[in-house]
């Protein structure tokens, strides 16, 4: 009786020695655990942090750059060639002198450099044509035209690379004229991706582009997305953008599909038309970057 | 009995201070990082706002630029206030804002008290006292 008393008692004992172990080894693995964790949440919320702020740069660089920024007029400077500089009567008569054709001399007086409103013309007459001054925040159809896709001709986007971009990245820019709304607050606009200097081997920025053109629509669902995720991924059901950029781009690309403000709220720009109309717009701008 | 749930409360007390201490230095940097960022977008778009608003049209003649930094000398009207607070609206998306100078409140919308962001801009004023002044755009 006694012995039996004794082996449950060294069983008891023995339970307990194992339940305390176990206890020990899950608060250490507790720990360890959330250790990493916090680890690991830190570097993402970083990094999400950190293209978060590129994202508002570029923005900043875009909007302030001659390649879309509206660019006042050229002015012309300098003295333009005398009228004997000339030898074709076309030329001659274009630069108001006169020309004779028995001779085939041009004489007169020719227009002074400021007269010249285009660059190639004041370099024809022997002026130097100066660049109007870049208007930050004012962009112009023109070039809007050259490098983005109106939204109503979603298929032929494809990939540029402007020279304004992070290395490894790449930049959905999207920007919409709010004094040209429809009735479901869908606007007009112009959307592009543009790259930056790109190292990374095997990525397919380009496929990825494509599959984007392919999937984008703007039907009844675009509307309510639109107000879910904001106008710049309001073209793209969330499951085929996540299908778009699993199988074209590797692992290391992050933050596209964050809903930082510049993504969902943009900046405010002023948009110049060609016949000197100017509309209230924004620019939306995501960025994506390789690790 | 009384011995094993002292044990029980340590542990518990034990498990939350760990957790807390570790997850604490996450919490704060998060906040940090997000204010940060909060700041700089509000102040870009703040600035943005208002680099719109004097760039943009009054009508085929006139600036915004104009109307408001004229606006001692050609006057400054309901229709004018009216359509800066429209242009505003649109750049904004805010319930209320205020456009003010250094003394004076220039226009404001909706009965609430902005004070959230502010952009501030320095416009050449040729027929003022000052020839810079200094608009500052408050919105909730």
């Amino acid at each position: 009786m006694i012995s039996e008393q004794a082996k449950n008692k060294g069983l008891v004992h023995t339970m307990m020695f194992i339940l305390k172990g176990l206890f020990a080894i899950a608060i250490i693995g507790l720990l360890y655990w959330l250790f990493i964790s916090t680890i690991l949440q830190m570097h993402v919320a970083i990094n999400e942090n950190t293209n978060e702020r590129h994202a508002i740069n570029l923005a900043n660089v875009l909007i302030s750059s001659e390649k879309l920024a509206y660019e006042g007029e050229v002015t012309c400077i300098g003295t333009s060639y005398p009228c004997n500089h000339y030898t074709t009567s076309s030329s001659c008569v274009s630069a108001n002198c006169g020309w004779i054709a028995q001779d085939q001399s041009c004489y007169g007086t020719p227009y002074t450099c400021d007269n010249y409103l285009y660059s190639s013309s004041c370099t024809d007459a022997g002026c130097t044509p100066v660049n109007g001054k870049v208007m930050r925040g004012i962009l112009d159809v023109g070039k809007l035209d050259e490098i983005f896709v109106r939204s109503g001709s979603l298929n032929l986007i494809s990939i540029k690379d402007i020279g304004i971009g992070y290395p490894n990245s790449f930049t959905l820019v999207r920007i919409i004229d709010l004094e040209k709304c429809n009735s479901f607050d869908i606007c007009d606009g112009w959307i592009g991706y543009l790259s930056g200097p790109i190292t990374l081997q095997g990525l397919s920025i380009a496929k990825f582009g494509e599959c984007l053109s392919e999937h984008a629509s703007a039907d009844v669902e675009s509307f309510f997305r639109l107000q879910l995720t904001g106008p710049a991924l309001a073209w793209w059901n969330p499951l085929d953008l996540k299908n778009c950029a699993q199988n074209n781009i590797p692992s290391s690309f992050s933050s596209i599909f964050s809903n930082s403000q510049i993504t969902s709220e943009g900046f405010p720009i002023v948009i110049k038309y060609p016949n000197g109309d100017m509309h209230l717009g924004r620019i939306y701008v995501l960025l994506g970057e390789f690790s | 009995m009384k011995g094993q749930a002292e044990i029980a409360v340590m542990g518990i007390i034990f498990t939350v201070v760990a957790v807390i201490a570790m997850r604490m230095p996450l919490i704060i940097l998060k906040y940090h990082l997000a204010v940060d960022l909060n700041i700089e977008y509000n102040y870009n778009n703040a600035q943005l706002t208002l680099l719109s608003l004097v760039s943009a049209k009054y009508n085929e003649t006139y600036s915004m630029y104009r109307v408001i930094s004229e606006r001692d000398s050609n006057g400054f009207d309901e229709d004018m206030k009216g359509k800066i607070i429209s242009n505003l609206d649109l750049l904004t998306h805010a319930k209320c804002f205020r456009l003010v100078d250094e003394t004076s409140t220039i226009l404001e919308k909706g009965d609430c008290s902005a004070a959230k962001n502010s952009g501030e801009i320095y416009l050449f004023r040729p027929y003022g006292q000052k020839l810079v002044e200094k608009i500052i755009l408050v919105y909730e």
